[in-house]
């Protein structure tokens, strides 16, 4: 356990500043929102939209929600936020093992008294804190946001149902991240890693909002990890059914991906 | 497993895709000894020594480390040896300090900070610099401190002296001797560097294409292979009449220039030679020469892979025979 948290500990020191950068982005993009919303007549965009053909309105699906707070904040924080924090995440992820293969520190690292399963898994829990720790930053800067703001508060303010919401933007941001850093268990090199990650992270992100007009494609949908991540339906509608499954499928995600990077890289040489 | 070997191989094979690594590799490191694996670049040197300490697997045959297999027990194996691979990698935005700190703690022994600024200062080394600053030499030299600085049975040394000045190396290898005295430590030592194995190693093994072609103590391999005698005469029909009285079935080679004469033979032969001379009466100089390491290492990289495992006269009897 010792060796786990001391691997752990000096990750997380060398980003901590990528932690509070990215934790302050998404806290600064809430504030901007909140100050945005100030000068919002939500009613007039609820009328608005009335008047939109029915196409259009099913095509950009979630633009109803704008006419409510909490969707308008789930639009434009929680839904893009693959490409806010995940696309740093899915680098960090390609890195967090080949760097050290490519550096060439893997060889000390290993031909100390640490077990594989040790090294790998310091490496995974350490992206679990990185994450995490992201989230719960930009949790509680939201949150101070929320709470100064007349419009969330006339709202009404739904800390459970915000707190859910991270929870499975947790495990997305994870699942998307696991699936690099599977790839880079298997191929050992940072390159191959990140294009796994981005062409999965694209491909993903368009199966998934394109599936409705690609008939034979559709049940594409069930293998994206997008598809499980509805932060409207819990931070707007409140649908707990559909919060349950989705913390389940991505939680069975991710332990699938953490249980087959360690059994893959228990198999493999460590290049030289 | 013979209880003094620390480290024992048998036909121990490693194939990358089609590629030979290493291949049928037989030997023994008796505890307490250094013995030095000897090979050019490719000889498969350091696919050894990754596969005793479990960074690859064997494809094939048996590894033990301390009666333990190399695979199983891997764990336990890195517990009780340190190892100093060919090329170092470190964390070059840290300190050296930070490095030798962080990869220390991974030994569940914690290594007292005494012992690193000890061994920094004998090695002139800064602990508070950043290792992309350092200098080759001066990241080897982090790499001889996270060696030596904890304690343990066996030492690991992968190309151990690459990228020191002879400074440096002269104290890495009193280092060397001290621990080793000190505490028993036996060590594996690999280096094309046949001149300071020579000096440090109890037995040597010569590994080529992937195979140990030979195994034996330094003294040992001195004594088998074949000497040089050297005469030199003071004129020509002296050293035709040598030549008409030398029995070349004990010959091995023979270059002649002017009146110099140079043979090789093996150990038990000389006196023969010597009888030969005798006859002769009148020389002008005589010299027996013991081949270094290094004439007995190409000996084996000059022959076929059958003909290597020995050092047989016959290997070399192409030579010109006045």
């Amino acid at each position: 356990m010792g060796q786990l948290l001391i691997i752990v500990k000096e990750y997380i020191n060398d980003k901590k500043w990528a932690i509070l950068f990215l934790a302050g982005i998404l806290g600064l993009l809430a504030i901007l929102i909140t100050y945005m919303l100030i000068d919002f007549d939500l009613e007039a965009i609820e009328d608005l939209m009335t008047y939109l053909p029915e196409g259009f309105l099913d095509f950009f699906g979630e633009m109803s929600d704008m006419t409510n707070p909490y969707g308008f904040l789930c639009i434009e924080v929680f839904s893009f936020i693959w490409l806010y924090a995940g696309i740093y995440l899915v680098y960090s992820a390609s890195s967090l093992l080949t760097q050290e293969i490519e550096e060439k520190t893997i060889e000390l690292s290993l031909s100390k008294p640490i077990t594989r399963n040790k090294f790998l898994g310091s490496k995974i829990v350490s992206l679990y804190v990185l994450i995490t720790g992201m989230m719960v930053l930009a949790f509680l800067i939201i949150s101070g946001v929320l709470a100064s703001s007349q419009i969330f508060i006339d709202e009404g303010l739904y800390w459970d149902r915000l707190w859910g919401t991270y929870v499975v933007v947790i495990l997305y941001l994870s699942a998307l991240s696991m699936i690099t850093f599977f790839g880079s268990t298997v191929f050992l090199n940072s390159k191959k890693a990140m294009v796994i990650g981005i062409v999965a992270l694209f491909m993903m992100f368009f199966i998934d909002g394109f599936y409705s007009y690609m008939e034979e494609l559709e049940n594409l949908k069930f293998f994206t990890v997008f598809f499980y991540y509805n932060p409207i339906e819990y931070l707007v509608r409140g649908d707990i059914d559909l919060f349950i499954r989705d913390i389940m499928v991505l939680a069975s995600v991710n332990a699938a991906l953490v249980i087959g990077s360690l059994v893959v890289f228990n198999k493999q040489d460590i290049p030289n | 497993m013979d209880e003094k070997a620390v480290i024992k191989t048998n036909a121990l094979t490693k194939y990358y895709g089609k590629s030979r690594g290493i291949e049928n590799l037989t030997f023994k490191v008796k505890k307490g000894e250094i013995f030095g694996l000897l090979g050019p670049n490719g000889a498969g040197k350091t696919t050894t020594i990754r596969v005793l300490l479990d960074l690859i697997r064997r494809t094939s045959g048996e590894a033990q480390v301390f009666g333990l297999d190399v695979k199983q027990h891997s764990t336990e194996i890195r517990r009780r040896t340190a190892y100093l691979p060919g090329e170092l990698g470190f964390y070059k935005d840290k300190t050296v300090r930070k490095n030798l700190q962080f990869l220390l703690r991974m030994y569940n022994k914690p290594v007292p900070n005494r012992r690193i600024e000890e061994l920094a200062e004998r090695l002139d080394l800064t602990l508070d610099r950043k290792v992309k600053e350092l200098s080759k030499g001066n990241k080897q030299k982090i790499g001889i401190i996270l060696t030596f600085a904890p304690e343990t049975e066996l030492l690991i040394l992968d190309e151990p002296t690459s990228g020191l000045d002879p400074f440096i190396t002269n104290d890495y290898y009193n280092i060397l001797y001290e621990q080793q005295k000190e505490a028993g430590t036996t060590v594996l030592l690999s280096s094309h560097l046949l001149g300071e194995v020579e000096k440090v190693a109890h037995r040597v093994g010569i590994i080529r294409e992937g195979t140990i072609v030979e195994s034996d103590s330094v003294d040992h391999l001195k004594e088998i292979a074949l000497k040089k005698v050297n005469i030199i005469f003071p004129t020509t029909s002296e050293l035709q009449e040598f030549n008409s009285k030398i029995n070349t079935e004990i010959v091995d080679t023979v270059q002649t220039s002017g009146t110099n004469v140079s043979l090789t033979v093996s150990r038990e032969n000389v006196t023969e030679i010597l009888d030969v001379i005798r006859q002769v009466r009148n020389i002008s100089d005589l010299d027996i020469e013991t081949p270094d390491l290094e004439d007995i290492f190409m000996k084996y990289y000059e022959t076929s892979p059958s003909s290597a495992g020995s050092l047989e006269k016959d290997e070399v009897k192409d030579e010109e025979v006045d």
